[in-house]
């Protein structure tokens, strides 16, 4: 016994020693390089360094990216492309797979001092960084080394870039959104469902109710999908003529009552019409009986399983449960967009929230900015200038597998991207003119589109559902909100005021009064209650400072 | 000293490895602590932060939920407890009866397996046995019961996380205990049936009370994580239906963490829980050793 | 004992019944799990799957396995588990033996119990933890995740507590022989420790193999997750994993979706604790209960 177990001691010593020597020799971080200051060449943006510049950075990826064999973040058509044409080197110093860990890691890169040359932020992040004096002012290379495109993004959107701008002096390069058009969100019903149901109008919220009633007594289960956070129950409010933000992250839709205040949607009277109709459907099945405790996957599963055939959803849906309902039952299981109805058969408001939500940054103590600009100038170049002529396989190269996203805090948006896209994709599809293509991404969403009609390929039925299914696609619906101006933007135009760090889930004290109204444990009144307890508990300071840094 | 030096450097030399890995991981960052006296920005880092005294403490105690959440979770902690070691030993005297020790070990090995399943697949699992057309609820149908919205409705919520998490941790509390049962010396027993004692007397003259230490062990080690009443389970399983009842300090901090990033709130916080915890762990270890003269540490 | 009265015997039928019944409760859901994960979606859908699978399909799994990063994560994992439990073990022992001697015997005892119990209620934060582990140089390294928590101090008061009740004449024997503290550490005290180790070292296994937040903390790049912390984010990004498979995407979501895929991974992630606890068992128990008590 006791010599077996000397052996196991000594053989345990003997394994820790040599997963020592593996893990240290695997492990070992790679040498980043020198990142002295390397002159900016003189022209536009696009002449490449004479010597290589080195540059450090980090990136959060989606486990979706996709490599070809062999390649990886460090080594792939992005970084090799940096390399070729402008001779700039990219080193990740760390890379996450999530939105929270990457918040996170960021957070302990600022604390402990070891910032990479260029990041990606959010507006608390950049506040913090500016406080804490950590940001270079990048006016001069804004102007020297970046492309005349993304400079001219502001006449599009004037009102980002001052968001990054103090005293006049610029701190940051926004990423940009792809435009208002992808904010409306839509009412998504079940095609087959909805054509054995006769393709019924759905102006109004009674036309909806029978609707959702004529699919229950006819394929069981309940209405409409919603899940415990309220977050796609509050999407209906404006069939209701209310506007209302994610209560789970505390966010609200601020908007002016009569007397030109702005305050949050909750606060609004339309919201106790919304608060009546929902504590109705409750009763009535519309949404389903166990909602209170259905979470974001399991929503989508009923959905998928055919439990409920009605979803508030933004406009990609079809590449969120499409594919799924097609496998599961038929090719005419998906769901098709339709707009919102109201209370009176009224046009609906498509709401709309202050888009940019990421920007990036330089360290203050980065030896070449420059080349910063210039990264951002060439994801452009790649993406969205009209005039740039690449091969499919180039194209392909750069954003097969999701790959566009592959180059991590250099990725930039054209504001107007998805309108001009989808006016050229909607045109080609409709007239068989591709002539228009002119970026990667019109002509990818032009394929998948037609991969659907054609072949039925499941993965198309995104791009078809967004762009191709001609008066029946999302940016259709939204395309008419957008063109006709029917859209309520939030007041809060910019980020949220520093004043919202001081409050607490704000959100919460309205959630669990909703909660209760639905669930019929308390009438329609309690609201007020709700109300005066969210004033007293932060809401009061929320609705100050936005009318303080918004209101005129 | 040096005579004492002499005796014990053994010891000493034994203790150091763990002694300086402790120091280096657990020691050396609990400077970290100074955070929650702090407007902490981390670009500005320890040495640069605003001093605010008291002001975070001060904040999460003026917040109704976290005062609440408190409750709650001291609520949820002490019946998870009572239930949890009820339900462990009940089930151990039970199995102690079955005399086939085949069936015996694997009913041992059925129960303990819900403990190796993460909440997050748990969770899923149990929201399909307990909506309101879930096994549960048909099963109670048969009774005249319900529907009851087992993770909705906020006065039956808290009692869902109790038994749920019974349910699945009891069977380690189970294997624990049984083993206590197996190695109480069986002379014990013998004498008490020449004094004419049935089974149940006997269960409950000697089993139980020979059970007594290590039914205090898991309870004591149990308080000390009383305000850690589920993060996990509660995150997975709650919603904004049942914060007033449900919401724990956990579940709360990590909300406010999700909007904001605020660290400093999150150390104050975590320090509440220590000095609580402190205070809990050393009554219950003085009350165990008053009573029951049994040394934990 | 031999002749059971007419009570007794219902009492052993009710016993059964009633063990019997907890057991179905416990192993029930884990079995419709399983079902559900060799399962194809659109039998899933009809909410008909209980305790078989209906139109068999191992796509889960095979989904879940072909993709490269299960594996590579797999063995990050094992290695993990082979360094964090060997380390542990190694602490464990050495930290227990001094600490389970009397206060008469080693002075210094109650400062070092003291010294341990603390770290387990107090902590500096995740900030001041992540520079630290950047200053030792161990960022990226799998160092980080085995070195910190190297005395697990719930194991080590189970541990010390079960050498206090060894009998203390097996010591003094060896003492009078003239055998000094480690000689009776590695051959009279490790012998009879298995169970005690055994106990342990599932805690430990348990530990490394479950924790996730460290792996995305202290890792550089995805590629070196442990097995937990990819499944942690496969978990919330099942979805577009599923999506990116191409031109196969309709025939693979004919044989598995989400809902599927996850069943699958909570029993490939599940897989080696099941494996290896009937073995551990009886030790375990006994472990533990001569390590709770100090009569």
């Amino acid at each position: 016994m006791s010599k077996s177990f000397k052996r196991f001691v000594a053989l345990l010593i003997a394994a820790m020693m040599l997963f020592a020597a593996c893990a240290t020799d695997g492990a070992a971080p790679e040498v980043t390089g020198t990142r002295d200051f390397v002159p900016v060449p003189a022209g536009d943006w696009n002449v490449p360094y004479e010597t290589t510049v080195h540059v450090t950075s980090v990136a959060n990826m989606g486990n979706d990216w996709v490599f070809e064999t062999g390649d990886s973040m460090h080594n792939q058509p992005w970084t090799r492309a940096w390399k070729e044409d402008l001779n700039i080197e990219v080193t990740w110093d760390w890379l996450t797979t999530g939105d929270a860990e990457y918040i996170t890691r960021l957070n302990m890169a600022i604390a402990s001092g070891t910032l990479p040359d260029v990041f990606r932020v959010n507006y608390l992040q950049f506040l913090q960084l500016m406080e804490a004096d950590l940001l270079m002012d990048i006016t001069e290379y804004y102007e020297n080394n970046l492309s005349q495109r993304i400079r001219d993004y502001e006449l599009t959107d004037p009102d980002t870039i001052k968001t990054v701008s103090r005293d006049g002096r610029i701190y940051g390069v926004p990423q940009y959104y792809y435009g208002v058009i992808d904010a409306p969100r839509l009412i998504w019903v079940r095609k087959d469902w909805y054509e054995a149901a006769g393709s019924p109008e759905m102006n109004t919220v009674a036309q909806f109710e029978e609707l959702a009633k004529g699919f229950m007594a006819e394929y069981g289960g309940y209405g409409m999908a919603t899940c415990n956070t309220l977050e796609f129950l509050f999407f209906t409010g404006p069939m209701f003529g209310v506007y209302l933000g994610n209560p789970q992250l505390s966010e609200y839709f601020w908007y002016p009552d009569e007397t030109g205040r702005i305050k949050a949607g909750v606060t609004h009277p339309e919201f106790r019409t919304a608060l009546e109709y929902w504590a109705k459907w409750y009763q009535e099945g519309i949404i389903s009986p166990d909602f209170a405790s259905i979470d974001n996957n399991r929503m989508h599963e009923d959905v998928v399983n055919g439990r409920t055939g009605i979803q508030p959803f933004w406009q990609w849906h079809g590449w969120m449960n499409g594919p799924n309902l097609v496998a599961v039952h038929n090719e005419d299981a998906y769901m098709i967009p339709l707009p919102f109805p109201t209370v009176d058969g009224s046009q609906v408001l498509g709401q709309v929230v202050f888009p940019n939500v990421y920007i990036t940054v330089v360290n203050k103590d980065a030896q070449n900015p420059a080349a910063a600009m210039k990264l951002l100038s060439y994801t452009d170049y790649i993406m969205f200038d009209p005039n740039t002529v690449l091969t499919e396989e180039q194209f392909r190269g750069f954003t097969d597998g999701q790959r566009e996203h592959a180059c991590g805090p250099f990725g930039i948006i054209d504001p107007m991207a998805d309108m001009l896209q989808y006016q050229n994709v909607s045109h080609a599809l409709h007239t068989g003119d591709t002539s228009q293509l002119f970026t990667s991404g019109m002509q990818k969403k032009h394929g998948d589109s037609l991969d659907w009609i054609e072949n039925r390929n499941p993965a198309g039925l995104g791009a078809y559902l967004q762009q191709g299914r001609h008066e029946g696609c999302s940016y259709y619906h939204n395309k008419f909100l957008v063109d006709n101006n029917f859209l309520i933007r939030t007041s809060m135009w910019g980020p949220p005021p520093l004043d919202f760090h001081q409050t607490a889930n704000t959100g919460d004290i309205i959630a669990m009064g909703v909660m209760e109204i639905i669930l019929g444990s308390q009438p329609v009144e309690f609201f007020d209650t709700v109300l005066a307890e969210w004033y007293a508990n932060g809401g009061q300071i929320l609705e100050d400072s936005v009318n303080a840094e918004y209101g005129n | 000293m040096v005579k004492r030096l002499k005796k014990d450097w053994p010891y000493l030399v034994l203790l150091l490895p763990g002694v300086v890995l402790t120091f280096i991981f657990s020691y050396m960052p609990i400077y970290g602590l100074v955070m929650a006296f702090q407007d902490y920005n981390p670009g500005l880092g320890f040495g640069r932060s605003p001093w605010i005294g008291f002001e975070n403490f001060r904040f999460i105690f003026s917040q109704p939920q976290f005062v609440r959440s408190v409750y709650n979770t001291f609520y949820i902690s002490i019946f998870k407890i009572i239930f949890g070691v009820s339900a462990s030993v009940i089930f151990a005297l039970m199995l102690n009866e079955i005399r086939n020790t085949i069936i015996k070990r694997i009913f041992q090995t059925i129960v303990y397996i819900p403990n190796f399943i993460s909440w997050v697949i748990m969770a899923g699992i149990l929201y399909g046995i307990l909506a309101s057309d879930g096994i549960v609820n048909n099963f109670l149908g048969f009774f005249g019961i319900g529907p009851i919205q087992f993770l909705s409705n906020s006065s039956v919520f808290p009692w869902t996380m109790v038994w749920t998490d019974v349910w699945k941790t009891f069977g380690f509390g189970t294997v624990v205990y049984l083993a206590a049962i197996t190695s109480i010396d069986p002379g014990l027993y013998e004498s008490a049936v020449i004094d004419g004692a049935g089974r149940f007397r006997q269960t409950i003259s000697i089993t139980l009370p020979m059970m007594g230490p290590i039914i205090m062990l898991m309870t004591v080690l149990a308080l000390g994580t009383v305000l850690n009443a589920g993060f996990d389970q509660i995150y997975n399983l709650y919603s904004p239906a049942v914060y007033s009842t449900g919401d724990i300090i956990d579940t709360f901090v990590y909300r406010l963490g999700l909007q904001n990033g605020r660290f400093a709130i999150g150390t104050a916080v975590g320090m509440f829980k220590s000095v609580v915890s402190l205070v809990l762990i050393s009554l219950s270890l003085l009350v165990a050793y008053k009573v029951a003269d049994y040394k934990v540490f | 004992m031999d002749k059971m009265t007419q009570g007794q015997k219902l009492f052993r039928v009710f016993n059964y019944i009633i063990c019997i019944a907890v057991c179905l409760i416990c192993i029930l859901p884990v079995i419709n799990t399983l079902a559900i994960s060799l399962s194809s979606p659109a039998q899933v859908a009809t909410g008909k799957v209980a305790f078989w699978p209906r139109d068999f399909t191992t796509m889960s799994y095979e989904f879940a396995i072909e993709n490269g990063r299960f594996l590579q994560a797999f063995f990050v994992t094992l290695q993990r588990c082979l360094l964090g439990v060997s380390i542990n073990m190694f602490m464990l022992v050495t930290t227990a033996y001094p600490l389970s001697k009397s206060r008469q015997r080693f002075a210094a005892r109650h400062f070092f119990m003291g010294f341990y119990v603390f770290t387990m209620l107090f902590g500096g934060g995740l900030i001041p933890y992540y520079i630290l582990i950047l200053q030792l140089g161990l960022l990226d390294s799998i160092w980080s995740l085995v070195l910190p928590l190297s005395v697990p101090v719930y194991s080590l008061i189970i541990l010390m507590n079960f050498m206090r009740n060894l009998p203390a004449e097996m010591e003094e024997a060896a003492m009078m022989d003239g055998a000094g503290h480690f000689r009776i550490l590695v051959s009279i005290y490790l012998p009879v420790l298995k169970p005690a180790l055994a106990t342990v070292g599932l805690f430990s296994f348990v530990f490394h193999w479950n924790d996730w937040f460290t792996g995305a903390l202290f890792m550089n790049d995805p590629v070196n997750y442990p097995l937990q912390t990819y499944l942690q984010t496969l978990l919330i990004n099942f979805r577009d994993l599923l999506r990116m498979s191409g031109s196969d995407y309709h025939r693979l979501l004919m044989r598995m979706n989400e809902q599927t895929g996850r069943a699958a991974q909570l029993f490939l992630s599940l897989i080696p604790t099941l494996v290896a606890y009937p073995f551990l068992q009886k030790h375990f128990a006994k472990g533990l209960v001569l390590g709770s008590v100090k009569g």
